[in-house]
């Protein structure tokens, strides 16, 4: 009997002692704390071996590359050790089509080749924040950063909506910039783009459609001369197609006089075709004025540029000799951003303050502060800030950091949800890299990435003509935090 | 009380590897969390960090393709957030990329499984059990046609029957392509099937060993007893076509055979030397084909004469728009010598010639790296080889009923009029078409007629 082994479960306690509860107890205490402990371990454990993974691998490969290359094994630093392999086919390919293809490989022709390469590269991560800028869409960036915005004047999204029984992804207007084009054509937070000069926008996988056609039908058992023409549509929506990427760029930068937008919208069954035309034009970044019978003042920032910290603090600085009570800081469709900016605006509320916690590969934590600003900028009264589904980046940290050290209150419409960390890398030529590198957390280590944040006070928009809801909701809750102070 | 006590240590054990692993395998919370919903990506956004990627300053140069992909491939390891990025397939996006930018569709880059395909139709071979698959209108999967001599017909599977398991596993809602991945396999290894077969009430399960297969690359038969004009098809210039095509012609001599007719439609091309091979059999002397390197010099590639082994016969060649590459070198070099009558629409019009170049890691890449001209010199990149006798494919056009295959019964007319059985005249467009033409283009003298 003694031999015969029993059979436990994890977290089978030994009920039947009787005597001896505290002496149990405590052994209930210590092994709670050994499973706390080796949690920890274990999860340390695994932090440890996915930092020690890529090196011992870089070191065995890199003396295979090194072999073959001919070379010398580079260094022992395995942070720089790199797995030849990959680098050595792209090298071989490119060795073998400059020696064999049937025409000379120009010089002008490597430029492109290098373009192409790099826009494959990284469209592969199927990731629309990390991919190939031209030239020209570089320099749209450029011309936004000092307020200057080509094309149709609209902040869009890429999104993952499940249609039927595929899911594909969707070109949405997030927000459109005040003044500009698409603002005066009408188009509405929220529209799905549809088509572009009848150019149907392609998902990611354009034949998704078509294979699911094809699916169906061979479950259905139904085939021939009517799933033919579906098909042949299909296909011929397909070449008559224009890639989202390029969707995206053609919006930003075109310089055509008018382009014609197919957009679906909710809450109207049919697609709604409106014309909108191109132009260059400029965004105000900061505005200011008085509200409530001149009892609070209210800041806007309708987009990031270059100037923008600076035009903040100013604002600010106006506000507070004008002796408001309180300060409305309206951000609703701010998106973007970069994150000096934003520290430094934060600045102005909660210096020395954590604003967020930038977490980027390999679980790399920095967190992040905001700054003292200059004598006399502080802004100790109360203040609200104001958002809506067009908040977006920076203007959401920059929200989600002044309600967790100041405990404002944040009124309007949940924000769009992209706490994502951007870098751009800009190559030699003009063109440039643009690179997802890390999320933001909030100071209490929440990720809002792909959620939002929160309101306090919900406010619908204003529906065209009417006053500003949002608005004077803000005006009523700053009104009680003064009245609390 | 020490097997109590057993369990308990058990227990507590068990409970502290648990936290252990419990601890090892969960996520951060970023990176769980930060599976990312959806993405702003209008590029009004100033991104939140700009770094200046390369030291120099900048310059009109073209920029240098390894050095720029080396610098982004370091800078996706080091900063990209949250994935870790596959290495390998992203540098295949970045080869991929970078051909593109030639405009040529021939020059392309094969993954180390599209390798490994490509030798395989190559060769000719594969190792399995030798039977055509397809799907029925319920979705099943079914044996369309078990090759002749493959282990699958001497094993007794027949054509209709319907694949219900491979090794006892239910193949219920699995692609075909699946399906035959799983019947394949290393030769001599067994694959059991579950069949079920028409009018059998019992499910038949039959066990086969794997061999290499050859694939069916010529189809031939004897389309008149009367007239014995055979008819030769060949899918693909691989490895297996020229010993398949040989022994075809062997065949249909035995059977006394007078006149040929050699269908090249939807041939895709194949191997440059099968071309030749092929070719040979039908050209007397000179060049097959001509190459032309970059450099601009044309080497010819000669008639091989121990490909005269068969007597010559009155012939005609069907081609259509998917004859490409190595047809275009047998048909363009047929039509140049006067050796048959092409009959069918324009070909595909692929006048030039792939290398394909192996690489360390398995992969390969295709590079055109010469155009190639006819027998007697035409070039016919995007041009294609005119058949002598132009006709289309009909609507009603079914490839398992020749009664409907009107460019087949043209060709056999062609033949027939090489063999003197017909006047040449029957191979003249339509009275009526003429007709029309004249009309359309010559109004005025209708009017005075």
């Amino acid at each position: 009997m003694r031999r015969q082994r029993p059979t436990v479960r994890a977290g089978d306690c030994p009920g039947h002692i009787s005597s001896g509860d505290w002496m149990f107890k405590e052994r209930r205490l210590l092994i709670g704390f050994l499973v706390g402990l080796l949690f920890a371990v274990g999860y340390l454990a695994r932090m440890d071996l996915t930092a020690q993974h890529s090196p011992s691998r870089d070191r065995s490969t890199n003396r295979v590359g090194a072999r073959e290359t001919g070379g010398k094994v580079a260094s022992v630093d395995y942070d720089s050790a790199i797995d030849l392999r990959p680098a050595q086919t792209l090298y071989d390919v490119l060795k073998n089509v400059r020696e064999n293809y049937v025409e000379q490989i120009k010089p002008e022709d490597q430029g492109k080749m290098t373009h192409t390469a790099l826009e494959y590269m990284l469209g592969s991560l199927n990731d629309p924040n990390t991919r190939f800028l031209s030239e020209d869409v570089r320099k749209a960036l450029q011309d936004a950063q000092r307020g200057v915005f080509h094309g149709i004047g609209a902040i869009t999204a890429v999104k993952r909506i499940t249609d039927g029984d595929s899911k594909s992804e969707h070109l949405v207007i997030v927000t459109t910039i005040p003044s500009g084009p698409a603002e005066e054509a009408g188009l509405m937070p929220g529209d799905d783009i549809v088509e572009i000069d009848g150019k149907w926008v392609l998902p990611f996988d354009p034949f998704a459609k078509a294979a699911a056609i094809v699916k169906k039908a061979r479950a259905n058992g139904t085939a021939g001369q009517k799933l033919r023409k579906e098909l042949e549509t299909e296909q011929k929506r397909v070449e008559n197609g224009i890639p989202i990427y390029d969707a995206i760029d053609l919006l930003a930068t075109s310089k055509e006089a008018e382009v014609e937008l197919t957009v679906f919208r909710k809450g109207s069954d049919k697609e709604l075709k409106l014309k909108v035309s191109p132009r260059q034009f400029q965004c105000t970044s900061v505005s200011s004025s008085t509200v409530g019978d001149g009892k609070f003042g209210l800041v806007r920032v309708a987009c990031f540029t270059d100037k923008t910290a600076d035009q903040f603090q100013k604002a600010v600085v106006d506000m507070a000799d004008r002796d408001v009570d309180g300060l409305i800081l309206d951000m609703r469709g701010l998106a973007g951003g970069d994150l000096d900016t934003v520290l430094t605006m934060a600045g102005v509320f909660c210096p020395g303050k954590i604003v967020s916690i930038q977490v980027r590969s390999s679980s790399r934590r920095t967190v992040l502060r905001a700054p003292n600003p200059a004598a006399g900028v502080e802004w100790k009264k109360p203040f609200v800030v104001l958002v809506d589904q067009g908040t977006a980046r920076m203007g959401e940290v920059l929200a989600a950091g002044l309600k967790d050290n100041r405990g404002a209150k944040v009124v309007g419409a949940q924000t769009f949800g992209d706490f994502g960390f951007y870098s751009l890398y800009d190559l030699r030529d003009g063109s440039a890299v643009a690179m997802t590198t890390g999320v933001m957390l909030t100071r209490k280590s929440l990720n809002l990435n792909g959620t939002g944040l929160k309101v306090d006070v919900a406010a619908a928009p204003a529906s065209a003509g009417q006053d500003d809801n949002a608005l004077s909701v803000a005006v009523k809750t700053l009104a009680a935090e003064v009245a609390k102070s | 009380m020490s097997s109590r006590m057993l369990a308990r240590a058990a227990g507590v054990a068990l409970l502290l590897t648990g936290a252990f692993f419990l601890g090892f395998v969960s996520q951060d919370v970023a990176a769980s969390v930060g599976e990312v919903r959806e993405w702003v990506a209008g590029l009004h956004l100033v991104p939140s960090k700009i770094e200046r990627a390369q030291s120099d300053a900048s310059t009109a140069e073209p920029l240098p393709i390894v050095e720029t992909y080396s610098y982004v491939m370091d800078r996706l390891k080091a900063d990209y957030y949250p994935k870790k990025i596959d290495e390998r397939k992203t540098t295949y996006a970045a080869v991929r990329g970078m051909l593109s930018a030639l405009g040529d569709p021939f020059t392309r880059f094969l993954t180390p499984e599209d390798y490994k395909r490509m030798r395989e139709e190559n060769e000719g071979n594969f190792t399995g059990i030798g039977a055509q698959l397809d799907t029925n209108k319920l979705g099943e999967v079914y044996v369309k046609e078990p090759m002749e001599e493959s282990p699958a017909i001497k094993a007794g599977v027949k054509a209709n029957d319907v694949i219900k398991e491979v090794d006892r596993k239910s193949i219920k809602g699995i692609e075909i392509d699946d399906v035959v991945k799983m019947i394949r396999g290393p030769e001599g290894t067994k694959v059991t099937l579950t069949l079920a077969r028409p009018r059998v009430t019992k499910p038949v399960v039959i066990t086969i060993v794997r061999r290499v297969v050859p694939f069916q690359m010529v189809k031939f038969r004897m389309l008149d007893e009367k007239t014995k004009i055979g008819y030769i098809r060949l899918y693909q210039f691989n490895e297996q076509s020229d010993v398949q095509f040989d022994k075809a012609m062997t065949s249909l001599e035995n059977k006394g055979m007078k006149g040929l007719v050699v269908d090249l439609r939807g041939n895709p091309g194949g191997l440059l030397q099968v071309a030749v091979d092929i070719g040979s059999r039908f050209i007397d002397s000179g060049a097959v084909v001509w190459i032309q390197e970059r450099k601009g010099q044309k080497t010819p590639l000669n008639v091989d004469p121990s490909k005269h082994n068969h007597k010559r016969y009155p012939m005609s060649v069907l081609v259509d728009k998917s004859s490409a590459s190595a047809s275009e070198i047998v048909s363009g070099g047929i039509k140049d010598v006067g050796a048959g009558t092409l009959v069918g629409v324009t070909t595909f019009g692929k006048g030039c010639v792939q290398t394909i170049i192996p690489l360390q890691d398995g992969s390969a890449v295709a590079i055109t790296t010469a155009k190639y001209l006819t027998a007697k010199g035409n070039d016919i990149h995007k041009k294609g080889v005119t058949p002598d006798v132009e006709i289309e494919a009909t609507e009603d056009f079914d490839p398992n009923d020749p009664e409907t295959d009107v460019q087949l019964t043209k060709a056999v007319e062609a033949v027939k009029v090489k063999m003197g059985l017909l006047p040449a005249t029957v191979l003249e467009p339509k009275k009526e078409s003429e007709k029309i033409e004249v009309g359309a283009a010559g109004a005025p003298k209708k009017s005075t007629d």
